[in-house]
């Protein structure tokens, strides 16, 4: 026990006074969320806010058009209006961006009008450019809602008779509930993620280092036996994993209390979803896939015979965790005994349940059993894989 | 003391490794039938090319590799039974030995003391003791990734006698070094001797084996072409010098295996 301590408490510091692994494990998960709430968020209100206000140059085409829809689009936010005639210039110059867009009301608009028919605009626009066919289609949408009023009061129409049927929507889903259910499944398969990228770095670093550095046949000729060699080495490796996780819970909360930037609702909901008691039972999940992971992690970064080879091989891997882990988040997929066998999607799973209040107390100890005997397997194939000397010494 | 008696040791191949080696065959046989004595206080050299064996044979006396039979006592236990009271005789230092760039002279050889179980007051003196001697004292606490070949040498050499072993094992320990931090270790060497401990290192350099050793083997594909003392050796040469005496001694031995 005093040499796995030894062993442990020196990789740690070791470890810790790695650039690299302190980037993977401590830097990125810390910040990844304030950065990616505050950035994007910023990003995003900005630019609609702009999109919605900006000036926009549009053409007003035809000659036979009414006076009062171009009053009521002078009165539109922001517009200038360029009266275009006859010319038929204006979509190549929308299409250039020289106009935002252009409003062509036909020949005979205010005769057909007039005679109770229906006139026809032709709103050009690019897609592409955001908040541009929104705020113009309001106008005239609201330019045909005042003709149409006109119309109804001219036959003395009431509004209710061309509108036989009203239907109201109402969602009595709490906001917890709809969130929940994909923030359920998101939240852990981050944490998940971190959990493998924070053991990567430590592990190649702890086994393939040690070779690429030549201190393999130091510390394998200290009197330790080398089960507490791997026992010490192995802890740090999933400390590390599990404190990268840890560090992108503390990462989360500070993004939503600082990020004001975010809809109010999904700030307190998931707040509400990241209770103390969730976090902690989401890590005693965590804790055996951490350890599965080491286990798979260090016979790899054992075999491996440079950092750049372990490196090579670990990438591919890590499409195993992405994967199952979107699986988790898909709609439909639920946690039944055959997917709480499976690490990774279980936990993601499981935590959905648990958020929502439905979870299946046989199928939670299912995932427990799987996620225990994953550990112990891959642990003991490392125990195994560190035993044999062609693999150690492989150079 | 190391006795080495009938020592094999064969290594698997995998099917890469046939394919490199052009072989059918299913292991290789990297020492063959070895009988060797390693006395306390003598200077013990295993001479030959690369690949005769000499670094298989070190790391099985360190017990990092184990024998495929035969047995290797040292300091009295058996390798293979005893490996923990083995590797707490012995110190174990190569040419290209490495050391942790992240920790300082102090840490590292603090937790290599600690890793040998010894207790904190002995750990201390016998580290104040090295430092000394070594003269580490002045960048013991700056980071080993900062210091100089010459420096990192000292180090492994404090590293490697912390715990004042009783068996020393170098694998060429001067490989990749200047003259002047091989020197360290050729003092290392002779110091040892004069301390009483059994040292054995191995080399393909024959004026480092003239200067310092008592005793002699010669190994070549895995056998043992000469063992006995330096006096000896020297008296019975058939050439003048140490080097083509040693090259005729391999090249009779590659002849008569045709």
């Amino acid at each position: 026990m005093k040499d796995i301590l030894n062993i442990a408490r020196k990789e740690f510091k070791d470890t810790l006074r790695d650039k690299r692994t302190l980037m993977a494990m401590i830097v990125v998960p810390l910040l990844l969320f304030p950065v990616i709430f505050t950035v994007v968020g910023n990003i995003q209100s900005d630019s609609m806010e702009k999109a919605m206000s900006r000036e926009l140059k549009v053409a007003l085409v035809g000659s036979q058009v009414p006076e009062d829809l171009q009053a009521h689009l002078e009165k539109g936010s922001n517009l200038r209006l360029i009266p275009f005639g006859q010319d038929t210039s204006y979509r190549t110059y929308v299409r250039s961006d020289s106009l935002d867009a252009a409003v062509a009301v036909s020949e005979d608009f205010r005769s057909r009008v007039n005679n109770m028919q229906t006139g026809r605009i032709t709103l050009y626009f690019q897609s592409t450019e955001e908040g541009v066919e929104q705020r113009l289609a309001n106008l005239v949408d609201q330019y045909r809602a005042r003709l149409r009023r006109e119309r109804l009061a001219e036959l003395d129409i009431s509004e209710e008779v061309i509108q036989p049927v009203m239907l109201d929507m109402v969602d009595v889903a709490t906001m917890q509930e709809k969130i929940g259910k994909y923030a359920g499944g998101f939240i852990p398969y981050i944490f998940i993620i971190f959990c493998f990228m924070g053991a990567m770095y430590p592990a190649i670093d702890l086994f393939t280092g040690e070779k690429e550095r030549g201190t393999i046949e130091t510390i394998l000729t200290s009197p330790v036996r080398r089960i507490h060699i791997l026992t010490g080495k192995m802890s740090v490796v999933v400390v590390t994993g599990i404190l990268s996780a840890l560090l992108a819970i503390v990462g989360l909360f500070a993004g939503l209390n600082f990020a004001d930037t975010l809809p109010p609702q999904v700030t307190e909901v998931t707040g509400d979803i990241l209770q103390p008691q969730f976090i902690l039972l989401l890590l005693t999940m965590l804790l055996p896939l951490t350890i599965f992971f080491a286990g798979i992690l260090v016979p790899i970064s054992i075999y491996a015979k440079s950092f750049k080879e372990a490196q090579s091989i670990i990438t591919p891997i890590n499409i195993f965790v992405i994967l199952p882990g979107i699986v988790g988040i898909l709609p439909g997929v639920e946690l039944t005994l055959q997917t709480a066998l499976i690490p990774v999607v279980n936990i993601a799973l499981a935590t959905k349940d648990i958020v929502a209040g439905t979870i299946d107390y046989a199928l939670l100890t299912a995932v427990y059993g799987s996620l225990i005997l994953f550990a112990v397997v891959s642990v003991a194939f490392s125990v195994r894989y560190f035993g044999k000397e062609t693999n150690i010494l492989r150079a | 003391m190391i006795e080495i008696k009938d020592l094999t040791k064969q290594f698997r191949l995998n099917k890469q490794q046939k394919k490199k080696l052009g072989t059918g065959a299913g292991s290789v046989t990297a020492v063959d039938h070895i009988n060797l004595t390693c006395q306390p206080g003598r200077i013990f050299s295993l001479l030959g090319p690369n690949g005769a064996g000499k670094t298989t044979t070190l790391r099985i006396i360190a017990t990092i590799l184990q024998p495929t039979s035969g047995t290797v006592r040292v300091a009295g236990h058996d390798v293979t039974k005893e490996g923990r009271a083995v590797r707490s005789k012995i110190g174990f230092l190569t040419g290209t030995t490495g050391l942790y760039d992240r920790l300082t002279p102090d840490e590292l050889v603090t937790y290599f003391g600690k890793l040998n179980g010894m207790d904190s007051t002995t750990l201390e003196r016998r580290k104040r003791d090295l430092f000394h001697t070594l003269e580490i004292f002045s960048f013991s606490s700056k980071r080993i990734g900062e210091l100089s070949t010459g420096m990192k040498q000292k180090v492994s050499i404090a590293r490697t006698m912390i715990h004042d072993p009783e068996v020393v094992v170098f694998d060429e320990p001067t490989s990749g070094l200047d003259v002047i931090t091989a020197e360290h270790i050729i003092d290392l060497i002779r110091q040892c001797k004069d301390d009483g401990k059994t040292v054995i290192f191995s080399s393909h350099i024959m004026s480092e084996v003239d200067l310092l050793c008592d005793d002699l083997a010669i190994i070549h594909e895995g056998r043992i072409l000469y063992d006995g003392a330096m006096d000896d050796f020297r008296a019975q040469m058939v050439n003048g010098s140490l080097t083509k005496e040693f090259i005729r001694i391999v090249n009779n031995a590659k002849t008569q295996a045709e």
